[in-house]
């Protein structure tokens, strides 16, 4: 996991590390993980304000282009650490997104999700709804116009 | 929430700004529906999907049927340009404290 992450986290400008403040709420902050392969761990410099407080966290590496396309990502459980030498993230568990392990990957997500929704259906002894597809067309259409306006509105 | 990545906004003088909050998950599955009609039409915005994409995407009913998350935000909080912290608390009625 280890060479795995740290090689899709060096094609990342910067992540997004989430802890839980002292009420329990998750919080989050963007930051530019240094890996320490001694420590298999890697180093966090809160910015000023940030609260970091030792326990469970997740990272988070995400981009995409100006146009939401090109998205890449990739999600990392594990726990907030701190010694003298500073705050530390310890993985525990990647979990790949999309963009970064091929079409094998791409298949394997869409195999998976797929299963994942029928076995969500048939826990809850649910009928596979039946889609508004002429709904879904007329707003991904609006959707389209309005881009198409702003993007003229750009240029 | 966290609005951390500016891209595409042309802009770099933007705030951090993290929204807290309660949530939960109905278990409602949305498949229609002016919440379901807002969904597609704002992740659907870049049309560089072509029509072969838009057919073979009728057999992927499951992508399309949709659970949400609603959100109740109790604080925002956010960094400004001097990167000093500000917090805003918002009462049980949506109302800013």
């Amino acid at each position: 996991m280890w060479h795995e992450l740290t090689r899709w986290l060096a094609s990342f400008d910067s992540a997004v590390i989430v802890w839980r403040d002292a009420e329990g709420y998750p919080t989050s902050a963007r930051c530019h993980p240094v890996p320490d392969p001694a420590r298999q761990a890697l180093g966090i410099t809160p910015a000023p304000g940030d609260r970091f407080r030792v326990g469970p966290a997740g990272l988070l590496c995400h981009s995409h282009d100006r146009e939401t396309w090109n998205l890449r990502s990739f999600h990392v459980s594990g726990e907030l650490h701190q010694d003298d030498a500073g705050w530390w993230f310890v993985p525990t568990r990647l979990i790949p997104g999309t963009g970064l392990t091929g079409i094998r990957g791409n298949i394997a997500w869409l195999r998976g999700s797929s299963r994942e929704a029928r076995d969500y259906l048939r826990a809850r002894e649910l009928t596979r709804p039946r889609i508004d597809w002429a709904e879904i067309d007329a707003a991904k259409k609006e959707g389209a116009a309005l881009f198409e306006q702003a993007r003229r509105a750009r240029e | 929430m966290l609005f951390s990545d500016p891209t595409g906004t042309d802009r770099d003088d933007l705030p951090r700004i993290l929204v807290q909050g309660m949530a939960r998950c109905p278990e409602d599955l949305n498949v229609s529906g002016p919440l379901v009609h807002d969904f597609w039409r704002n992740i659907e915005r870049v049309p560089r999907v072509p029509r072969m994409t838009a057919i073979a995407m009728r057999r992927l009913d499951w992508y399309h049927t949709r659970l949400f998350l609603f959100i109740r935000p109790t604080r925002i909080v956010w960094w400004g340009a001097d990167g000093e912290r500000h917090e805003l608390e918002i009462g049980e009625a949506g109302n800013v404290a």
